[in-house]
């Protein structure tokens, strides 16, 4: 019990700071610099980055801790003149899932016998979730399956993602010279 | 659905997420080196100032290398090899170069 309510902390805490700094400072910047592109989409979307360590580390009750943080971050977004479909984020956690299952289902030895896991393994994880949020989110959004549009979200989540990791490598950088300058 | 087992466990998890990111660096060439291996990387470029190859035993008496211990140095030699830093080079045993020139 008191594993998972940590588990649950760590992710909603994660999910909400990832979501507040795209919202905060990625979609304003980017309404500046590309005007062009609707405000539901962002080029940078960091808690994709987090989604993906939370079902490759939570599995299925990922979907469960992530959800409250969610539909928390999709009611300030709407507070910030972003109204996301109601639906989004059940539709988003399903397709992460689904591509996280689909991910260990393909490729098994991998996740299963590796102790060591690679980073690609997490973004291959993260591309097949992508690829079913993306398609998901735009059906929602645009009521068709405009591949523009799909093909925002696929960039954004990518791009978040990557970058959701080198920041957190930064993070473990930082934290390992704060250890090595209190050792001193 | 269970996924992998054992990973109620959050130590395990942050151990397993560093060891990740660590090789995430390694492979996009932004690893940190260590103190040692800064020091040791500077004494080799220092020491390839006249010649192209280096000796170990130079290389231990390097002033900015006087504050540490033959095992920590001979480790951080072994490290900086292994990041591609510096590469083995000559016939003799024990001479080292910059890794862009050793041929």
């Amino acid at each position: 019990m008191k594993d998972l309510i940590h588990n649950f902390l760590i992710v909603s805490v994660a999910y909400i700071t990832a979501f507040s700094l795209t919202l905060g400072f990625i979609v304003p910047l980017q309404q500046i610099l590309l005007s062009n592109v609707i405000s539901e989409l962002s080029v940078l979307f960091l808690p994709h980055g987090v989604r993906v360590l939370a079902f490759y580390f939570l599995g299925w009750r990922a979907v469960i801790f992530l959800l409250p943080a969610s539909y928390l971050m999709n009611f300030l977004s709407s507070q910030a003149g972003i109204t996301l479909d109601p639906w989004a984020p059940v539709v988003s956690l399903i397709g992460c899932y689904l591509g996280f299952v689909l991910t260990i289902r393909f490729f098994p030895e991998d996740v299963l016998h590796r102790q060591f896991p690679r980073w690609q393994y997490f973004g291959l994880i993260a591309l097949l979730g992508s690829i079913l949020n993306s398609l998901g989110n735009t059906v929602l959004l645009k009521h068709e399956l405009d591949f523009l549009v799909a093909t925002g979200f696929l960039f954004g989540d990518m791009a978040g993602f990557f970058v959701c990791f080198l920041i957190l490598m930064y993070v473990f950088r930082f934290a390992r010279l704060l250890t090595e300058v209190n050792d001193a | 659905m269970e996924t992998i087992p054992d990973m109620s466990s959050l130590l395990k998890n942050i151990a397993k997420m560093q060891i990740m990111l660590a090789d995430m660096e390694a492979e996009l060439g932004i690893k940190n080196i260590g103190t040692i291996e800064k020091s040791v990387l500077s004494s080799v470029v220092d020491l390839t100032g006249d010649t192209r190859l280096v000796s170990t035993k130079e290389i231990l008496k390097h002033p900015l290398n006087c504050d540490y211990s033959r095992p920590s140095l001979f480790r951080a030699l072994k490290n900086l090899e292994g990041l591609g830093k510096i590469a083995k080079g000559g016939d003799k045993r024990g001479l080292y170069a910059l890794a862009d020139q050793s041929a």
